[in-house]
């Protein structure tokens, strides 16, 4: 049994050095366990302990294995690729960070046989900042067996400036809950989840715009779902200040920590919106489409795959509060646009952000096609 | 060319930077030769011996490490042809079995080397490998005499000063297969070429200017017009491709897609090497669209009206971009 090691980088901010619960059913957690499933890996996730429990495990992802190193250091991991090497065919890193590039030199003496993915999941802004053209990035780059973006604008723009090849393998989304496009009736909701109130999410726009057109669309409501930040809150006592008649219309749910329940959100909304001011490619979108969301998005990175070129959403400006006000009115009261809009979505999920195909393709590149 | 020498022969291989553990290599048996690997080319394929070469010209020929998929491939069937010689006893590589292994794996078979081949390594290999016999083991017992080649185990712990390597000259010839862009003024009248192509031996002296431009000595702009131009050839190969895929059934049409996405790939990574000196983004975009409309293909396998579909969407991809 071949292993597959997928280790969180060190002083990574968004994920603190190890995995969470969540995240083993976002890609990060869906590559290695269907490259068990399907592929008869042993699939380990190695990095600090960030929850108390990781129910997910044997819920979602059964066969998928943690091991959890004793501190977020450099040496931790260096010493955990020591005792693992033999087993470590496959290293499956998350992010371009250069806190990888030792790991990847100490891998590759170990076990110059061994295989290395390397998911950027970057977004362009990112991208710029990483010293490409220095000859130590360029050899943590050469070192990587497929090094992908999560997005076809990131592919084109990094490929245009790295010297390696760059795969398209998107965040996709494995469908656990056998969702089906329409399974229940929808309702008139727009729908965001995430980090309610970070900076980079910039809610904001999303209430603002729907103030500015809710007299106009009476039956609509909105929901966000996520943990909402502390500092937000003060913006929405004052929203709701200014616009008491959104209270009963506006819900804030808070974090929605068991995946079923959140699922049913999705289902429920016609609409997806994100008004991100930079992404890569944000799990909650595969998530949506495959519930048949029409998306509206920010232009971020990732938008064109999103909206699959405009065929199941529509776009508009970051940080533009009146073109998504716009877009709100006009895709609001065409129930046709939407209908038809999610049905595509459903297809865009298919095709393009079904997980299963996205570890097809990988374990392609890794390996040819002898054992597909 | 000593001839009995050169029948009893053992060829070491390294690539990259492993010369550094060829240098230490203290050969305690006579009659042995040493071949030694950089970057490898299928249309060179030279091989330098290099009893009388300086120190300084050694290290010139290795100060570079980078190691294609094209280059594997070259080096691979160098060393299957190598096999095949009579004279030669074994092959030994040194190391970094895995950049290669895949592609001997795939092309040993071929040449029937029948042992001739041996690797050193203290790490395991992936997949089976059924020509080719694995030593494990760390340490200097190599120096046994009473060891034979196909047993010998080496490893990169003992790092060596390169005049030990300049002796090993005493026991032997002592060879190089070396790129097109190597270095050859530095060794001039003492190079013997060996063209892997047309198994032939010819002395620099006796190379004409024809030849030598075939071997070793075209620009950097030369090279990298052909590597275009292969590149686009390739491309250009879509239209057939798929009409052969249509036509195709079963395993076939996988196996078509594999054998096609595969040079993909490889071209793929020729454009990586090349892209310093290539600011043509665009080639680089159309091959990503190619290559992943075909692997979507292949993964997919799906209905002719699928994949004619597919086929316009590409073909206006390209156009567009």
């Amino acid at each position: 049994m071949q292993g597959a090691y997928t280790i969180a980088s060190t002083g990574n901010p968004e994920i603190g050095g190890g995995w969470n619960n969540q995240q083993l059913l976002k890609d990060c957690g869906l590559v290695p366990y269907l490259l068990h499933k399907n592929y008869g890996f042993r699939s380990v996730m190695v990095g600090i302990k960030n929850d108390e429990s990781y129910p997910y495990l044997d819920k979602y992802v059964c066969g998928l294995e943690m091991d959890f190193l004793p501190e977020d250091t450099e040496k931790a991991r260096i010493n955990y690729i020591k005792e693992h090497a033999a087993d470590m065919d496959l290293l499956i890193l998350y992010g371009a960070y250069p806190a990888y590039i030792p790991l990847v030199k100490f891998y590759k003496t170990l076990r110059p046989d061994g295989k290395i993915y390397l998911a950027t999941d970057m977004n362009i802004a990112w991208a710029d900042r990483i010293p490409h053209e220095s000859q130590i990035y360029k050899n943590f780059l050469q070192s990587c067996d497929v090094v992908a973006a999560s997005c076809r604008a990131t592919q084109k723009y990094i490929s245009t400036k790295w010297s390696v090849p760059v795969d398209l393998l998107r965040n996709g989304w494995y469908n656990f809950f056998n969702v089906k496009f329409n399974d229940v009736p929808k309702e008139n909701i727009i729908l965001t989840v995430g980090r309610i109130g970070s900076q980079q999410k910039q809610n904001h726009i999303l209430l603002e715009a729907f103030a500015k057109v809710a007299n106009k669309l009476p039956d609509w409501n909105l929901r966000l779902v996520g943990g909402v930040d502390k500092n937000f809150k003060t913006y929405t006592e004052k929203y709701f200040a200014q616009n008491p008649n959104l209270r009963s219309r506006v819900t804030f749910t808070g974090l929605i920590a068991d995946k079923a329940t959140l699922i049913e959100e999705y289902k429920r909304a016609k609409i997806f919106c994100l008004t991100s001011n930079f992404e890569g490619a944000p799990n909650v979108i595969a998530e949506a489409l495959f519930s048949g969301d029409y998306i509206i998005t920010s232009a971020v990175d990732a938008a064109d795959d999103m909206t699959d070129s405009g065929n199941c959403g529509k776009i508009f400006p970051i940080g533009n509060v009146n073109a998504l006000a716009e877009i709100f009115a006009e895709v609001c009261r065409d129930d046709k646009l939407l209908k038809n809009g999610g049905r595509l979505a459903a297809a865009n999920a298919a095709k393009n952000f079904d997980e299963n195909k996205i570890v097809a393709k990988l374990y392609y590149l890794l390996y040819g096609g002898d054992n597909t | 060319m000593n001839n009995i020498k050169y029948q009893n022969g053992i060829f070491f291989l390294a690539e990259g930077n492993q010369y550094k553990s060829l240098l230490n290599v203290r050969l305690p048996i006579a009659n042995k030769s040493c071949v030694s690997s950089h970057q490898f080319s299928e249309k060179s394929g030279v091989i330098y011996p290099l009893e009388k070469m300086t120190t300084d010209a050694l290290k010139k020929i290795f100060q570079n490490t980078v190691t294609s998929f094209a280059e594997m491939i070259a080096y691979s069937r160098i060393v299957a042809r190598l096999l095949t010689k009579p004279q030669i006893h074994s092959v030994l590589q040194i190391g970094n079995w895995s950049a290669f292994g895949e592609c001997l794996s795939a092309i040993l078979p071929h040449f029937n080397p029948q042992n001739k081949f041996c690797c050193m390594t203290s790490l395991r290999p992936v997949g089976k490998i059924p020509t080719v016999n694995f030593i494990f083991n760390e340490g200097s017992d190599y120096l046994l005499p009473e060891n034979k080649f196909d047993s010998v185990v080496f490893t990169e712990k003992v790092l060596p000063p390169p005049e030990v390597f300049l002796s090993v000259k005493d026991y032997g010839r002592i060879y190089f297969i070396a790129e097109e862009s190597t270095p050859i003024d530095e060794i001039k009248s003492n190079a013997i070429i060996y063209n892997v192509e047309n198994d032939t031996a010819l002395v620099e002296t006796e190379m004409t200017p024809q030849l030598r431009e075939k071997f070793y000595l075209r620009t950097p702009q030369g090279q990298l017009n052909e590597k275009i131009s292969a590149i686009r050839q390739l491309v250009n190969q879509v239209p057939i491709i798929l009409r052969q895929y249509k036509s195709s059934t079963g395993k076939n049409k996988k196996s078509l897609l594999d054998k096609y996405i595969a040079e993909l790939i490889r071209a793929e990574k020729v454009l990586a090497e090349i892209f310093p000196m290539l600011r043509d983004a665009d080639i680089k975009f159309n091959f990503n669209l190619l290559k992943e409309f075909l692997i979507d293909l292949r993964l997919d396998n799906g209905s002719p009206a699928q994949i004619e579909s597919r086929y316009k969407i590409l073909a206006q991809s390209l156009t567009n971009t």
